[in-house]
């Protein structure tokens, strides 16, 4: 049994149906990418699985819960997590106080294990979270994911806005995070970052999986190269 | 002179009951974007609490404060979870309609219950006072002033020190972001309101004590001061409401040496109006609740 295990979800916004039979697993304790063109539904996927918004149909399970239709509360306490598009922290609040609100639900007033998977959000702890650099921003906003001390992070466009070393920086820790027991989720716009990190990728066009498979042989694969890493066929 | 000084202090005395009753008000605008209409209506609501519990059980206003706090509250929980949260999402005009309809409601069972005589909370202290040169404070005028200004402070406390004012800016700032920490926004909302109206309650109590009201025009008026408090204060921001309480106060009680009968009813929207040409943001701007995003 999968950790987190989607089949034949349909969802959108109101009338407009955005994901279209969508199914996919995450394996727990892997990286797992979900990639795809601005505008495929990516961020609406998470968004359904997460709680945000309902689903038509399908059905998403968690370690063998169904999880479709309960509200964003509950999801967070089954053990799932989701940065948000556009990190999305409390920005008139400090780093600390962000961090422990990752840990509302649960509790969690304890930041050291985040604080050492970033130390640098060690020494930014009293820092406003708007005056955060982007990378900082994002690396609070993993860290207040984990704080509720999730087995699956959704991670919503990691390298949004930042500098190609950043965003290196961050992805590395992204096994580290795996490893210790939180199997992620990353949707990514870069694809080759992704699926460079990831065991296992699913290819979102227009709100439907047309690709699936191995990280490694995506990543090997002429029509992929050929569609998302603007290289020529060859 | 004489005369301008003792408005001066009434005008002090008031601004910080005004503010009491603004804060409330400011709290809810700045973190659901709700305007209550209803929150004069609240204000009066624990007027009555506190009348009743002096006129039957002889129970001192001061010390009836924390069973109004504590009523208004639950009242204050219950409206918002059954009926504002209908409209949080709704277009601001829709959640002025129902407020206001709210209000009405309110104040003619009010008026049912109790008729729409003046009432005053009489206390053996109300006529006691103390003189500092030659201007003439009563202790209980005094005393109210100090718990509305501790009271403010301690909102301030709560929402910059505490985890539950922490997720109360935060759902304030981004709802969808606090639902998915686990922040129960519905409950959030729903506490925020109650504390309000707690507030609300309060002062209302204190306004009984050192003045009088009745369900017909004390109601409006306070939602009118309470909304021109909040402007001049800045949305959701506690010490701008304490001074604009003050600042509305002493407005309205030196206007009232210098202009007759109704006349002073317009000077809370001459500050209203000067504060949003010359200040928009505020006196001491908004807090950060802003930038409210959807989803
Ligand atoms: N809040 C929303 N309301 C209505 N439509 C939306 C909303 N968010 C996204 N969409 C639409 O859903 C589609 C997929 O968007 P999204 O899931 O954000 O794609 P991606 O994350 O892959 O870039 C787009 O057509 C977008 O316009
Ligand atoms: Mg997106």
């Amino acid at each position: 049994m999968s950790l987190l295990e989607i089949r034949s979800l349909n969802a959108g916004y109101g009338r407009v149906q955005i994901l279209w039979d969508v199914s996919l697993a995450v394996e727990a304790e892997q990286v797992v990418a979900l990639v795809g063109a601005n505008g495929a539904g990516k961020t609406t996927l998470l968004r359904a699985i997460s709680g945000m918004i309902p689903s038509r149909s399908g059905s998403i399970t968690f370690r063998g819960r169904e999880i479709a239709g309960a509200p964003i509360e509950n999801i967070v306490d089954l053990g799932i997590a989701h940065v948000p598009e556009g990190r999305r922290l409390f920005s008139g609040l400090t780093v600390r106080e962000n961090l422990l609100l990752g840990g509302w639900r649960s509790k969690n007033g304890d930041i050291s294990r985040v604080v050492e998977l970033f130390p640098i959000l060690g020494s930014r702890l009293n820092q406003i979270a708007s005056t955060l650099s982007g990378g900082e921003q994002q690396m609070c906003a993993i860290a207040r994911g984990l704080m509720s001390r999730p087995d699956l992070l959704l991670i919503d466009e990691l390298s949004l806005g930042l500098a190609p070393k950043t965003v290196d920086e961050i992805v590395a820790r992204l096994p580290d995070i795996s490893r210790s027991g939180t199997a992620v989720l990353l949707v990514e716009q870069d694809i080759d970052t992704a699926l460079t990190v990831s065991t296992q990728a699913f290819v979102l066009e227009t709100g439907r999986i047309t690709r699936s498979g191995p990280s490694a042989q995506l990543l090997a694969d002429p029509t992929i190269q050929q569609a998302y890493l603007g290289l020529a066929p060859g | 002179m004489t005369q301008f000084a003792q408005a001066a202090a009434y005008g002090v005395v008031q601004g910080g009951l005004l503010a009491l009753v603004a804060v409330g008000f400011s709290l809810v605008w700045g973190i659901m974007n709700v305007i209550n209409l209803s929150h004069g209506a609240f204000a009066v609501t624990g007027a009555y609490v506190a009348w009743l519990l002096n006129q039957h059980f002889g129970l001192d206003p001061f010390l009836a404060i924390p069973i109004v706090a504590v009523a208004m509250f639950g009242f204050g929980y219950v409206i918002q979870r059954g009926l504002i949260n209908l409209v949080v999402n709704a277009p601001i005009f829709l959640t002025l309609l129902l407020t206001f309809g709210l209000s009405l409601v309110i104040l003619n069972i009010l008026q049912l219950l109790f008729t729409a005589d003046d009432r005053t909370i009489d206390t053996s202290y109300a006529s006691q006072s103390f003189v500092i040169g030659t201007v003439n404070v009563p202790y209980g005028r005094l005393a109210a002033f100090f718990l509305a200004v501790i009271i403010t402070f301690a909102l301030a406390a709560l929402m910059t020190r505490t985890r539950l004012g922490h997720a109360i800016g935060a759902t304030g700032m981004d709802r969808g972001a606090a639902r998915l920490m686990g922040i129960r926004a519905r409950h959030i909302y729903a506490v925020t309101f109650g504390i309000a109206a707690a507030l609300a309650g309060v002062a209302g109590t204190m306004i009984a004590t050192v003045g009088s009201f009745n369900p017909t025009t004390t109601p409006g008026q306070l939602t009118l001061d309470a909304f021109v408090i909040s402007v001049l204060g800045g949305l959701g921001n506690m010490y701008g409401a304490l001074a604009g309480g003050l600042v509305l106060g002493i407005a309205e009680s030196i206007g009232g040496l210098l202009l007759t009968g109704t006349w002073v009813n317009a000077i809370a929207m001459a500050v209203l109006i000067a504060t949003l040409i010359i200040r928009p943001s505020g006196l001491i701007g908004k807090a950060q609740y802003g930038g409210r995003v959807e989803v």
